[in-house]
Order: structure tokens, then C-alpha cells, then sequence
């Protein structure tokens, strides 16, 4: 290699190595910078009865219509080697980092805040139902109320005005934590540090701020197991007639 | 020892596009197939196919028509629908489909105008005229390509439906346009079309014949990769997709759908003396076009029977009523009906072809 050839590939590895340098230092100083707070939630299997108080707080608060649910407490009988045993998960909108919903939204409708809340703006939502689609996780609806597509807001309304998201207040054991992952001292932030989390369906890439402790492998994906005995939200109406 | 689960309380059946979607993407197929015909005899010369042009850009106008109304009913808000427009999102395709949608219907209105604009002024078209229209067929083949391939697209990017979720779906989506779309120009031309001596053309239908037969083959060879490639040899929810298809929707995925509107439409189209028994052969285009509606039914509905994280397979039945119900399909048809009848009506459809083959006929006479 002669010199101006050496010379060249030194001066071109070095910009590399600047601008490399440069683009990590800034984002550094951007993640440093962050002032604002990430909402994520940790969900405690170990502590969840499955008693559905969270399921109706959300409902209640959130004059979510008779039928859907922005969040459920889904049920499984789990019988392995002769023994039967009750498996509980809590299923909500799991405001992913890269959610799929947003990305395919032809309106803009739906958008993830700068807080890390997925968000759907009603007045603009044509109810297209594209984002209920590509939710894998079955935590969007069309609202027959507003006939727009609805989904879990983490309470944003609460939990501006300082206080907790509703399913997180009522929860009789304390399974359901929420707060600023951005914030070291916070619950979330300490349980999502302290144990070995997990997520629902990591296969999907879409990050999700919804952790679980004590995620049964079996249950972080589509359920392999018989059909259901009752549909969440079937016959509720005739039931409350 | 095996684990068993069973799910108590789950998040239940979501079925949230049905019938609505599925008379969409059918009607968008027809009017793909049908404009693929119609370039072939305005963009290519295809002269024995001449007698078929004006009736396949109708075909074409008016399946795209029908198509849209589907589009527009099944949304939530249908008075927000313009709003697509102008709260476009880049990375959404149904925003890319917006525009391409939008473009074929004006190319197609535009192509019919230059095609008829001289029957109605009762001269012969001039050469500008031609050319215009030989470029909006060239033009338009492309983008009549896009607008069906863009209608499996819009399936096929959706991962977390592992049916939908897969490469080959827009190709699938083209070959069962071309299916659609050919058998109906020829049952439209069973019904509609005539030569001088009042017998069926029998020439031009075995030749749109052989078409069909070759678009048969193709799509049974896509079926072929993506069942297999696609399902049996992949893992975990596109192999259950299988399971699915070949078992709770066995009679509607592999009977209508393989059988009755592919393998036997291919089995008449392919032979010569099977396609000159009339009701055989038009039974088989009729086949060939229901078959394309299950494909779209099975596709759009099994889609959504496979719970995203419910367990076991969901349940569906189309109510009568209602804008997602049966009469919806029925209303979309006669719409569909309606519009051909029109414009067949108001159209001179059955005038020679090009100014070329007027002059062929002019001395002929």
C-alpha cells in the first residue's frame, strides 16, 4: 500500500470513527437530556388472584361499552402431570416502542407520546379497524359507542392529575405497579432492574411497556390450548338485562 | 407428562373486517383482470380480442366502483373518509393504496372517454385519440397491477395474522385477479357478445380460454409454495394456519376454493373438446369466479379465526342483515348489476375496436 493510499484509508476511518463517535454522543446526551417521564406498568403474576377488579375499574372509569374491554384478566385451567391448576395473566394495551398499530394508521389517528402512551385521537379515527389488526396483542377495539377504535390509555387523564391508572389503584394485591421507567427510583423502573422480566410475543419485535414477573413461557405467545368455554363480553348483555 | 390448557376467560372471537372487505378485494380482482384484457387489446393490438376491449374497460370501471363503496361502508366513520387525503401517513399502505385507487379510477374514466368520445361525435378517432389511448393502456397496466397486488399488501404486512402475514400473498392476490377477472369476461361474453351470425365467438372465447387456463396454473403452483414453503414447513402460527385451513374450513378452503374453482375450471379450460361443451364451459368460468370469492372469503375470514392470543380457533357466521351481513354482499352485486346495465347501455360497446379495424370492416362491407 503506498502512502497517499494509507493516508486515505486513515482519513476515511477516522471520519467514521468522528462521526460514529458524534452520532453516540448525541444520543447520549439526548437520552441524558430526557426530562419527561416513560409510563410503563409491571404486572406481578405472583400476586394476581384474577379477580377481575381491575378489569371492571377500567370498564367503570373509562365507560368502556358492555362486551369490550381495554383490559382483561384472562383464565386458564392448567392441568400438568394429574394436576389442575388456575393460571391468571392481565392482558392491556402494551404501549410497545415500536407498535405496530401506529405504523399502519392511515390518518394518523393513532401515535405514541412522547411519554411512551399509545394514544388514539377519536376525532380524527375513521374506524378503519387496520390498527385492530395489527395489534398482536388483542388490546384494540371498535368502540360502537364513539364507532371509533379504543384501546387502554394508561389513564392518561389519572395519571396527569397526579393520580394512579384506575386498574392500578384498585388491584387487590398490588400485582398491577406503574410508573416512570426514566425515573431509577421509581417501583417500575426498581422491579424492571431487580427481576428477570418478560413480555407478551417478543417475536413481534414491538417492544412492549407492559413487563411481566412470573410469565409462564406457555402464555407469552397465541395460547396453546382448547378453545375458550366463555368469551369475554358474550352474553354480558342478557346477563345485566 | 403433556401439559393441557384450557382458557376460561379469553379475549374472545375478533372478526373486525368481513364481508365488506372480502366484496372489496373480489370486486378490485375483477376489475384488475378485466383491465389486463382490456390492455392487451388497446396497448398491444391484440386483435382477436378486439370484440372484448370496450366491455372489459367497463368491467373494469365498474367492479372498480363497486369495490370502493365496500371500502367506504366498512369503515366506522364513513363521513371522515376524505380525511384520507389530507391526514395521509406514509408508512401506512392504505394510504398508498388511497392514491393508487384514486389514479386507476381516473385512468379509467379518462381511457373510456378517448374510447367512445368518437362514437358519440360521429366520426372515425383520430390518431391522437389512438395514441392516447394506446398510452393510458401501457400506463394503466402497471398501475391496475399495483392496485390488486397493493390489496394483498395491505393483508400481507400484517404480522400478527399469520395467514396474511407472508410475501407471496400480493402475487396470490394478482393470480386469483386474473382468475376472476377472465372467467367473468367470459361469462359476460356467453351473455352479451355475438357475431354476425349470431352465434357465440367462438375463437375469442377459446382464446380468453387458454388465459385463463394458464392464470389457473399459476395460481395453483402459488398455492402450491405458499402452503407448503409458506405453512407446512414453516413454524409454530403459520403451521396452525394450516391446520385451519385444511380442517375447520376444509370444505370452503380446499373444496371451493382447489377443486371446484381451480382444478376443475383448469381441467375444461385446458381441453379443447371439454371447452366446446357450452354449459360445461361456462359452468367452469362461473366455478373459477366463485372459487376466487372463497379464496377472498377464506383468506380475510380465516385470517381472524386464529386468535392472536386466544387459544383454539374462532367461530364465525355472517349475520343476514347489516352493513357486514349477507344482504350487504347481495346489495354490493346489485349495485354492481345496476352499473353495468347502465353503462352498457349508454355506451356504444360493441363498435369496432380501433380505427384500424374499422377500416378492416369498412372494406369488408
Amino acid at each position: 500500500m503506498n502512502t497517499d493510499r494509507r493516508d486515505f484509508v486513515k482519513l476515511v476511518g477516522t471520519g467514521v470513527a468522528v462521526a460514529g463517535l458524534g452520532a453516540g454522543t448525541a444520543r447520549a446526551a439526548e437520552d441524558s437530556g430526557r426530562q419527561g417521564p416513560r409510563w410503563a406498568m409491571v404486572v406481578d403474576l405472583r400476586l394476581c388472584i384474577g379477580c377481575q377488579a381491575c378489569t371492571v375499574a377500567c370498564s367503570v372509569e373509562n365507560r368502556v361499552p358492555l362486551g369490550s374491554f381495554r383490559t382483561l384478566v384472562t383464565n386458564y385451567e392448567v392441568t400438568s402431570h394429574g394436576e389442575a391448576r388456575r393460571y391468571t395473566l392481565p392482558r392491556l394495551c402494551n404501549h410497545c416502542q415500536k407498535p405496530a398499530c401506529v405504523t399502519v394508521c392511515p390518518t394518523q389517528a393513532t401515535s405514541k407520546r412522547a411519554d411512551g402512551a399509545v394514544v388514539v385521537d377519536n376525532t380524527i379515527c375513521i374506524g378503519c379497524g387496520y390498527c385492530v389488526q395489527a395489534c398482536p396483542y388483542d388490546a384494540r377495539f371498535i368502540n360502537e359507542t364513539t364507532r371509533t377504535v379504543d384501546k387502554c390509555t394508561f389513564c392518561l387523564h389519572r395519571v396527569e392529575a397526579g393520580l394512579l391508572p384506575a386498574c392500578v389503584e384498585t388491584c387487590v394485591s398490588g400485582a398491577r405497579i406503574f410508573g416512570d421507567l426514566n425515573d431509577p427510583q421509581s417501583a417500575v423502573a426498581t422491579l424492571v432492574r431487580k427481576h428477570p422480566v418478560q413480555v407478551l410475543k417478543r417475536d413481534m419485535g414491538t417492544e412492549p411497556m407492559v413487563f411481566y414477573i412470573g410469565l409462564d413461557a406457555a402464555f407469552a405467545g397465541r395460547i396453546q390450548g382448547e378453545q375458550v368455554l366463555f368469551a369475554a363480553g358474550s352474553s354480558v348483555t342478557e346477563e345485566v338485562r | 407428562m403433556e401439559t393441557k390448557i384450557i382458557e376460561l376467560i379469553g379475549p374472545g372471537p375478533h372478526i373486525h373486517w368481513g364481508l365488506p372487505i372480502v366484496q372489496d378485494i373480489f370486486f378490485t380482482g375483477i376489475s384488475t383482470g378485466a383491465f389486463v384484457l382490456a390492455a392487451l387489446v388497446y396497448g398491444f393490438n391484440n386483435r382477436r380480442l378486439a370484440p372484448l376491449g370496450r366491455l372489459a374497460l367497463i368491467v373494469s370501471l365498474v367492479s372498480l366502483l363497486a369495490a370502493l363503496l365496500n371500502l367506504i361502508a366498512d369503515l366506522h366513520q364513513p363521513g371522515r373518509f376524505a380525511s384520507l387525503f389530507w391526514r395521509m401517513h406514509a408508512t401506512s399502505p392504505m394510504t398508498w393504496g388511497l392514491f393508487l385507487l384514486n389514479a386507476f379510477l381516473l385512468l379509467l374514466v379518462v381511457q373510456l372517454f378517448f374510447v367512445v368520445r368518437a362514437d358519440f361525435n360521429g366520426r372515425t378517432r383520430s390518431e391522437a385519440d389512438n395514441r392516447a389511448i394506446r398510452l393510458l393502456a401501457l400506463i394503466g397496466l402497471p398501475l391496475a397491477l399495483l392496485v390488486h397486488a397493493y390489496s394483498g399488501y395491505i393483508l400481507g404486512v400484517v404480522k400478527a395474522i399469520p395467514l396474511w402475514h407472508s410475501p407471496i400473498l400480493p402475487l396470490l392476490f394478482l393470480a386469483a385477479a386474473l382468475v376472476s377477472g377472465l372467467a367473468m369476461m367470459l361469462l359476460l361474453a356467453g351473455l352479451l357478445l355475438r357475431n354476425r351470425q349470431g352465434d357465440l365467438p367462438g375463437d375469442l372465447l377459446d382464446s380468453v380460454a387458454v388465459m385463463l387456463a394458464w392464470a389457473l396454473a399459476g395460481n395453483l403452483l402459488l398455492r402450491l409454495f405458499w402452503y407448503t414453503i409458506g405453512m407446512a414447513y414453516s413454524t409454530g402460527p403459520a403451521r396452525e394456519a394450516a391446520v385451519l385451513l385444511f380442517g375447520p374450513s376444509f370444505s370452503s378452503a380446499t373444496i371451493m376454493e382447489i377443486i371446484i374453482g381451480l382444478v376443475v375450471p383448469l381441467t375444461v379450460m385446458s381441453l379443447a373438446p371439454l371447452r366446446r361443451i357450452r354449459p360445461l364451459f361456462f359452468g367452469a368460468a362461473l366455478a373459477a369466479t366463485v372459487g376466487v370469492w372463497f379464496f377472498r372469503w377464506q383468506l380475510v375470514m380465516a385470517g381472524q379465526l386464529l386468535p392472536k392470543t386466544g387459544a383454539g380457533f374462532s367461530h364465525h357466521e355472517p349475520s343476514f342483515w347489516g352493513s357486514t351481513g349477507i344482504m350487504h354482499v347481495m346489495g354490493n352485486f346489485a349495485f354492481w348489476i345496476f352499473l353495468m346495465i347502465v353503462l352498457t347501455w349508454i355506451l356504444p360497446w360493441q363498435k369496432p375496436q380501433s380505427s384500424h379495424d374499422h377500416a378492416l370492416r369498412t372494406k369488408g362491407a
